[in-house]
């Protein structure tokens, strides 16, 4: 039957086509189908309302050693 | 109508965390039943049946849905589906593999990542690795999602659901769990971790890695790593955070020799505080870091463990 399989990132170098391939798919017949060949209903069902850049964050500041940046998590950000 | 959370349980462990925040998120839509799946999992319902927003936990006591199998869980959705206006989850590996095969099962679309539960037909939902966020209103009969949890608050153990037995198709035979190989580890998991600690290109090469691992364990952190970082070797893949790794947002996180390719950026720029350590003053980091500390990662990261 006919799967599909998701597969991560690094599984494997792909395979790319080579140049004497690409030449013979030039001559591969391209049939055209609609969805509706298929019996297939394409109407979206999903209406974008708006889209919006996100509110950015403002770039910090600079810290000039590793005591002062201890210190500024520890006092400022109350973090560590 | 009533929405159906479908929790993540691994060997009759909740997820909890990631239910709790999703629990937060769909506050809005009404009365939240949470699917339990699995047998062995009495314990994990009795956990979802504590969370406060649940009204009832549905337990399916059943070897066929132990191991996250999505083509027997999503029969088991699907079963229920039928009381259900909104079918939810979220965004975690377990669900986006149930989730869009219960989409395709009920023939509607699935919206994926929400970060935004506005009315019962609308959500939004960031596009572009993060670089826009789109609002997007479904006209399905019923709304199948995921929910980018980072940003929510977990809701609290306050509640006491009613823990109610549900029966389903059982195994669907389509598939059968084999072995899981688990990466243990003794540190915080990534997407809850209060603090993480990153390492990128910058580290150069995975022995160095240790000093990301001893910061990360001096400030009992998880350990994440840049895109750049995996692909080179130096560290695991379930460690990447990023546009195809995990989003997090933790109270601190710590990015140690990462540029910040908006790839990056697109899996912790949520988090409540960034602190970038990196020898390159024009690394775009910086501009999104709260504090920037311009150093060489290997004088900068031993001091800071030396004096934390």
């Amino acid at each position: 039957m006919p799967t599909i399989v998701t597969v991560d990132l690094r599984l494997n170098e792909p395979r790319y086509a080579s140049l004497p391939n690409i030449m013979k798919a030039k001559a591969k017949p391209l049939i055209f189908k609609t969805p509706a060949d298929y019996g297939v209903e394409v109407t979206p069902r999903l209406t974008v309302m708006k889209t919006v850049e996100p509110a950015g964050r403002k770039a910090g500041m600079k810290v000039a050693s590793v005591d002062e940046l201890i210190a500024k998590l520890a006092h400022e950000a109350g973090v560590i | 109508m009533a929405v159906l959370l479908v929790a993540d349980v691994n060997e009759g462990a909740l997820a909890t965390d990631a239910v709790a925040k999703t629990l937060a998120a769909v506050a809005s839509l009404g009365e939240v039943h949470v699917l339990v799946a699995g047998a062995g999992g009495e314990a994990a319902a009795a956990e979802a049946a504590k969370l406060s927003g649940v009204s009832k936990v549905l337990f399916a006591d059943d070897h066929a849905y132990c191991h996250g199998m999505a083509e027997s869980i999503a029969a088991l959705v699907v079963n229920l589906a039928g009381s259900y206006r909104h079918i939810c989850g979220a965004a975690t590996a377990f669900n986006k593999n149930v989730l869009p095969r219960v989409a395709a099962l009920l023939d509607v679309m699935v919206i994926s990542d929400a970060t935004a539960v506005i009315d019962a037909d609308t959500f939004e939902r960031p596009i572009y690795a993060g670089n826009a966020v789109q609002t997007v209103k479904s006209s399905d009969t019923k709304k199948v999602f995921t929910v980018r949890t980072a940003t929510f608050t977990a809701a609290d153990a306050t509640g006491s659901a009613v823990v109610e037995n549900v029966d389903g198709p059982g195994d669907a035979g389509l598939s059968a769990w084999v072995a899981d190989k688990l990466a243990t580890s003794d540190r915080p998991e990534l997407t809850s971790a209060k603090v993480i600690v990153s390492g990128g290109r910058g580290v150069g090469s995975k022995e160095s890695f240790d000093l990301i691992e001893g910061l990360a364990d001096t400030l009992g952190a998880a350990v994440g790593a840049s895109r750049a970082a995996v692909d080179s070797g130096y560290a695991p893949n379930d460690w990447q955070v990023g546009q195809t790794g995990k989003v997090v947002a933790p109270q601190l996180y710590v990015a140690i020799g990462i540029s910040g390719a908006i790839q990056h950026l697109a899996g912790m720029k949520d988090s409540k505080v960034i602190v970038a350590i990196n020898k390159d003053e024009e690394a775009p980091i910086f501009q999104v870091a709260d504090y920037g500390l311009v150093a060489d990662l290997f004088a900068a990261v031993p001091e800071l463990i030396a004096k934390l």
